[in-house]
């Protein structure tokens, strides 16, 4: 139990994080973010 | 300003120049603050700030973008006039200015610096250069040049930290004083043109919500476009436009107005420059002119420029295949040790297939992106790059394009990124968007994993006439399969919907310089960090997704199967024989027949890397079997015991065998059933034609946000699969062993070749998209480029395979 409870954290921390991501290369495209995104100024 | 007892002064100063003139190094030395220092034109596209102390003085300096003139044609230039006045948001107003003036090159420098100068702002001029100056016999008498232009004038080496203490100083005592504003003799229409239409520009201040200066007002006078023209159409409409037009008309007096600036300006720095600077006649042409002769010429130019890029490639094979493989067998080993300390479940499977594979796959090409930025980081520092951009300007105007275009695109080799906000020193806005549109074609860093995998894999080690590897080669030729793709686009552009005329194209070839240690250092920092970066970040998230998906549901039923067909197979052998443990049984007799055939394997391993063709291979294979099968009769002589073991071993071996296989099915069906294998089973018919099959489909798709993930999606896909065995340790080996359901080789020279096609032409970069929409200001720009490149890829990619097939490969 406690193995897929861990797996399900991993999981979601890494989805959680590409959507940041995904948020943050859209905050470049309208202009909002400075930074090129490639990641030299994240 | 007075906080306390201490007094604490606070200014803000601009630094201005031409671009190479050593501005960035400048504020770099000032304000502490990382910046990229490279050695040609157009570096920096942004005003970039910092700050610098000067004992109770806090100084933020604004590194402005460095132009050749206040002109606002370009994005860049127009930065600069506006942040001069402080009309960037965000940006305070400049209290003084420095102005950067390149000694070795006085009289252009100044061009600007009498612009900047006109502003009246308190301005102290930093002379760099001198030493380069000095070598080619131009003397500088400094305190001429600051008693003509009214401004003191400050020698600095900043690199090496000369004349810092100085210039803080005097910038210091300047700024508590009011600037003066330089007077040139301008012709008296011209000049009265600029006082009506500085009149005109005052009455429309309230509208344009600030107060225009008599500087702007020559700009505007003699530009008569740009941003501030468009503002002044907008609020003074009609009327202003052609009371405009008729103060233009008058103030030329039929001839150009730009042609009354610059004999004005050069008229005025060509006198000064008899009085200040002195240059001693040398005979014949100087080092620097015969080696820019070469460097600069269209063949013995062009030869160097390729054989210089030859090299390089090559030196990526040949450097860093030591480290690769050390990176590559650690990855191997901390997989196995971590896989040990660990119960078989879905959780080792997570670290091992998912985490150590994916991200390892890819930091082992982290030496190879050491080695092209260490090339690439010299060649800048060195002042070659520049003679490239000459170079490359004659054969890109024959595309509509020019030398201004190859800077961004040259940079497009590191990132498209930088590439694209690059082509803001691009005054033509069509020849701008053809950059950007072009930018994404050349092969950045992130295919250097890609292209290195598969040739490492599918292109034998071997030489072209007798010096070349061929390996080194056909790395170098895929960095051309996106130029050759983007000479016909942008033909197509230049010729048709971005049709401008040609602009002269404008470039300073900067002096050669020794390379530095501190700023190749810093390049290779700054890049090996940055792919660190990106590997444990979002490779990282992405590797787990893709497990995740390649992984569940994980059927209990396809267990339950192989386990069965497990017991099935190990009930036809012997407790010894199920039961032998090499690590613990280290000292039984089949152990001893195990370490004989490794120590055989081991052989032929080393065979197999050394090997200069296949007969030689064969026989260093047959001579190690002979020397193995001696070896264990050897043994099996010595007693009844050892005998019967050899029996025992040979049995344990086919079992071990048969293991594997089940492994491996059992693996292949649970990813067939995953998520990921039912999505990729959707899209394998379209991929198919390329070579390709479900697995190496899915992970392209999943590398369209970045591409270096095919290789930490690919070694993810084929360790769940079950792809790997003993002798697949590295992600190289199990790519070259993986196999179709029919047992066929998955992966072909064809199917290499295509793969890599399709990753040199095709937009897998989501922030590469997201700033050409930011760039554009448009989303019809990131569109139509990822729609172009991803048919041309899949296109290029059929292609490839079809003939590359059709020819045996």
């Amino acid at each position: 139990m406690l193995e897929y409870i861990t797996i399900a954290a991993i999981i979601l921390a890494a989805a959680g994080f590409t959507g940041w991501r995904a948020w943050q290369t859209l905050r470049v495209a309208s202009g909002s973010k400075a930074c090129g995104g490639c990641e030299k100024c994240d | 300003m007075t906080e306390g007892h201490a007094r604490h002064d606070r200014h803000v100063i601009a630094l201005m120049g031409n671009p190479n003139t050593g501005k960035s190094s400048l504020f770099s030395a000032l304000t502490g603050t990382r910046q990229k220092v490279a050695n040609f034109p157009g570096v920096t596209v942004e005003a970039k700030i910092g700050t610098a102390r000067f004992e109770n003085s806090e100084i933020t300096v604004i590194d402005l973008p460095g132009t050749y003139s206040m002109a606002a044609r370009s994005p860049d230039e127009r930065v600069a006039t506006d942040a001069l006045l402080g009309r960037i948001e965000g940006t305070p107003k400049p209290d003084g200015v420095i102005i950067v003036l390149d000694a070795s090159s006085l009289d252009r420098n100044l061009y600007i610096g009498t612009q900047i100068l006109e502003f009246g702002l308190p301005a102290v001029v930093a002379l760099t250069m001198v030493d380069v100056a000095e070598s080619r016999g131009i003397t500088v008498d400094v305190a001429k040049l600051s008693e003509t232009l009214g401004v003191p004038v400050v020698v600095i080496n900043a690199p090496k930290g000369r004349g810092l203490d100085d210039l803080k100083s005097t910038l210091h005592r300047t700024l508590h004083h009011p600037g003066k504003v330089l007077e040139l003799d301008y012709p008296d229409d011209f000049l009265r043109g600029v006082n009506t239409l500085y009149n005109e520009l005052c009455d429309l201040g309230v509208k344009l919500g600030f107060k225009p200066t008599r500087p702007e007002a020559l700009r505007l006078l003699v530009d008569g476009a740009g941003p501030f023209f468009d503002e002044c159409e907008e609020v003074g409409g009609e009327e202003f436009i052609s009371k405009f037009f008729e103060i233009r008309e008058k103030a030329a007096g039929g001839r150009s107005l730009s042609m009354h600036e610059a004999q004005t300006r050069y008229g005025a720095i060509g006198k000064w420059m008899q009085e200040v600077k002195q240059t001693e006649t040398r005979e014949g042409r100087t080092r620097t002119d015969i080696v820019d002769g070469i460097l600069t010429h269209k063949f013995w130019g062009s030869l160097v420029f390729i054989v210089v890029m030859g090299l390089i490639f090559q030196s990526i094979y040949s450097w860093s295949g030591p480290l690769m493989d050390a990176i590559d067998g650690s990855f191997g080993a901390l997989g196995e040790w971590v896989g040990g300390m660990m119960s078989d479940g879905a959780l080792k499977s997570l670290v091992v297939d998912g985490v150590i594979a994916g991200v390892g796959g890819v930091l082992i090409f982290l030496p190879q992106i050491l080695v092209l930025f260490l090339f690439i980081a010299i060649l800048e520092d060195l002042g070659y790059m520049a003679r490239a951009a000459f170079l490359m300007d004659r054969l890109m105007s024959r595309f509509g394009l020019n030398g201004r275009s190859f800077i961004p695109m040259l940079s497009g080799f590191a990132c498209a990124i930088p590439a694209i906000m690059g082509t803001r020193v691009i005054e033509d806005r069509n020849t701008r968007l053809t950059t950007i549109f072009l930018a994404p074609f050349m092969s950045c860093s992130a295919r250097l994993p890609v292209y290195v995998l598969f040739i490492a894999a599918f292109v034998p080690q071997m030489k072209v006439l007798g010096f070349i590897e061929l390996q080194g080669l056909v790395l170098f030729a895929m960095y051309w399969v996106g130029v050759f793709a983007a000479i016909p686009t942008a033909l197509v552009l230049k010729k048709g919907i971005l049709k401008s005329k040609a602009t002269p194209f404008l470039l300073e070839l900067p002096s050669y310089k020794t390379p530095r240690l501190k700023a190749v250092g810093r390049t290779l920092w700054d890049r090996g960090g940055s792919f660190i970066k990106r590997a444990g970040t979002i490779i990282l998230a992405v590797s787990v997704l893709v497990w995740a998906a390649g992984y569940f549901p994980h059927s209990q039923e396809v267990d339950d199967k192989y386990d069965a067909q497990l017991a099935e197979v190990e009930s036809a052998y012997a407790d010894s024989i199920l039961e032998f443990n090499p690590e613990e049984d280290a000292d039984s007799l089949l152990a001893q027949y195990k370490a004989i055939d490794d120590a055989h394997e081991e052989r032929v391993a080393e065979a197999e890397e050394a090997a200069e063709d296949d007969d030689a291979l064969e026989q260093a294979i047959s001579e190690s079997k002979a020397e193995r099968n001696a070896e264990m009769a050897k043994l099996a002589a010595k007693s009844a015991d050892a005998e019967q073991a050899l029996s025992h071993y040979a049995d344990w071996k086919a079992l071990e065998e048969r293991r594997g296989e089940i492994e491996n099915l059992r693996g292949g069906e649970h990813l067939e059933d995953s998520f990921l294998g039912r999505a990729g089973h959707v899209i394998e018919p379209a991929v198919e034609p390329l070579g390709w099959d479900w697995r190496i489909g899915m992970a392209a798709i999943a590398s369209f946000p970045a591409r270096e993930v095919i290789v930490a999606t690919l070694g993810t896909i084929f360790n769940l699969g079950g792809d790997e065995d003993e002798e697949s340790e590295t992600l190289r080996e199990v790519v070259k062993n993986a196999e179709r359901k029919d047992g066929s080789k998955l992966f072909t020279l064809a199917t290499a070749l295509s793969i890599m096609v399709f990753f040199a032409l095709c937009a897998q970069c989501a922030a590469t998209l997201a700033v050409m929409r930011r760039e554009t200001n448009s989303w019809k720009w990131p569109i139509a480029s990822f729609l172009y490149m991803t048919v041309l890829a899949y296109i290029g990619a059929l292609v490839t395979y079809q003939v590359a097939h059709a020819l045996g490969g």
